[in-house]
């Protein structure tokens, strides 16, 4: 934490400084600045097409930057402290995988134990309110279950910084709230710093501490009010 | 059937040792390719491979002596494969869907490779061969070369299945703990690449590509994990062929068609038997 006059700022965890990103000629967000300080709770909003997931693939490292930094600060945004909890199409359920190989899987770069990985699987699927899957098969669960065991994945690396790719997508709404509830008490509990992309207008706005928005090209960064106030204008 | 098949061994042991190690091999890569949901992509790289062995036939034609000139083909068989491999991220480079590119890619090895050498009766009936999937020309060399890539296929998948699934499977998770997804994928296009085009060199087309993507498919009848595929595959691969091999010699069919035949039945029975 840094004292600066009377306010007390968090560390950054992660900082975008005039970032420009795209595929080969085409630009998809430009002069992108923005910072995450520890606790944060960000949303990242915006239309569907408009880059988004463009600039998730960035943060992730998939995607080479055309101009400008994105800095991780390395004692909460390197590798081994970072979770990821994917969209869920991406997963394809014919494949047959176990929950205990689906979480194991999301351990990989550790350097933990087998016994150490299992203990960490049953405590993190623990945490998200779900006991004795680990030997049950991923696609016999439910939509909702299979979103928790996807979120105790990333938890399982007891990560600072928690990426979400639209997390509530393709669930029921009553899966969808315990889903949030569940989020929003990780993160009081473990002052995780959260980065999630949704389209749920709610959840931003009962969840968020800052958002950012993309449009034309660019981000507004701000608390929630703020920006709400700004974009009225 | 036994005793025949035992006879035949003398002078075609070495053959079906190779098609047993060609089955091995491409069966346990073959779950890579179906995890990650690019099974058009093995067809694809294996007609590129036959075109990449016309083309050597049409640069440099077959005289009668047929095993003096196994290097430029195989060469240029291995090169073109490890290009249809990586098609699938060339297509999602250019908005086309992989499909759609494989599709191209096997339309355009089909044609061109016969008509590059529609006037070369050697190189044509090479390119034939190939497409006709005969395992008769495999000889000693072959089972050395096929026993150094299974054991490099064996040691590979011990040592880093957990890494090999996770980024065919779910790339962006795997990129999130820190594995390098795009040099992982090279790697992997190009190692998939030298393994088809020497199979395809050895045991035509057909017997690639169905050893290639239905062991997998069977397993992922029967398994209920993903790593356990890799041990099931190649069983299912190698069982398969063997009898597809003491069939074929005791009913005098093509082994390389029986073999596929059988793994597509093994395939659908699996499927009707086991209910996940």
């Amino acid at each position: 934490m840094t004292v600066t006059g009377e306010t007390v700022k968090s560390e950054w965890v992660l900082r975008a400084e005039d970032l420009c990103l795209g595929y080969g000629r085409r630009i998809i967000l430009d002069r992108v600045n923005f910072e995450l300080c520890a606790g944060d709770f960000a949303f990242l909003l915006g239309e569907n097409g408009c880059g988004k997931s463009t600039l998730m693939h960035a943060l992730l490292g998939d995607l080479s930057i055309q101009r400008g930094k994105i800095h991780r600060n390395k004692d909460h945004a390197s590798a081994r402290h970072v979770g990821f909890v994917p969209q869920r199409r991406v997963f394809d359920e014919s494949l047959p995988m176990t929950v205990e190989e689906f979480m194991d899987l999301g351990l990989i770069g550790l350097k933990l134990s087998r016994s150490q990985r299992r203990s960490r699987c049953a405590e993190a699927l623990e945490l998200v309110g779900l006991n004795d899957v680990l030997s049950m098969s991923l696609s016999a669960l439910s939509g909702g279950m299979r979103q928790r065991v996807v979120l105790a994945r990333a938890l399982a690396r007891r990560p600072r910084l928690l990426y979400l790719d639209e997390p509530s997508i393709c669930l029921d709404v009553a899966s969808t709230a315990g889903f949030w509830r569940l989020l929003r008490d990780l993160h009081r509990d473990r002052a995780l710093t959260i980065l999630c992309i949704s389209h749920d207008p709610w959840a931003a706005s009962k969840l968020a501490t800052q958002h950012l928005t993309v449009t034309d090209g660019s981000i507004l960064v701000g608390p929630p009010e703020d920006l709400l106030a700004a974009m009225e204008r | 059937m036994w005793t025949s098949f035992w006879d035949s061994w003398a002078l075609f042991g070495d053959a079906y040792l190779t098609g047993i190690l060609c089955a091995v091999m491409l069966s346990m890569v073959g779950v890579i390719q179906v995890a990650r949901r690019e099974v058009f992509a093995g067809i694809a790289a294996a007609q590129a491979a036959t075109l990449g062995i016309a083309v050597a036939l049409s640069i440099s034609p077959l005289d009668g002596d047929h095993h003096s000139q196994h290097g430029l083909p195989w060469l240029m068989g291995i090169g073109f494969a490890m290009l249809g491999t990586m098609v699938p991220s060339l297509g999602r480079r250019i908005g086309e869907t992989a499909d759609s590119i494989c599709a191209w890619v096997f339309l355009l090895g089909a044609s061109f490779s016969v008509l590059l050498l529609a006037h070369s009766p050697h190189g044509l009936a090479e390119v034939q061969r190939l497409m006709l999937s005969s395992l008769i020309g495999a000889d000693r060399h072959d089972v050395y070369a096929f026993t150094a890539l299974t054991g490099t296929c064996i040691l590979l998948v011990a040592l880093a299945h957990r890494q090999i699934i996770l980024v065919a499977s779910d790339p962006e998770s795997a990129l999130a703990v820190g594995l390098p997804c795009r040099r992982y994928g090279l790697a992997s296009s190009a190692f998939v690449g030298i393994l088809l085009g020497c199979s395809i060199h050895t045991a035509g087309s057909l017997f690639t590509f169905a050893c290639l993507v239905l062991p997998p498919l069977a397993a992922k009848s029967i398994c209920r994990t993903t790593r356990s595929m890799f041990l099931v595959s190649p069983l299912v691969a190698a069982i398969t062929s063997f009898f597809a091999f003491m069939l074929a010699d005791y009913y005098d069919y093509p082994p390389g068609q029986l073999a596929a035949a059988l793994l597509a039945a093994m395939v659908l029975l699996l499927r009707l038997l086991v209910r996940r």
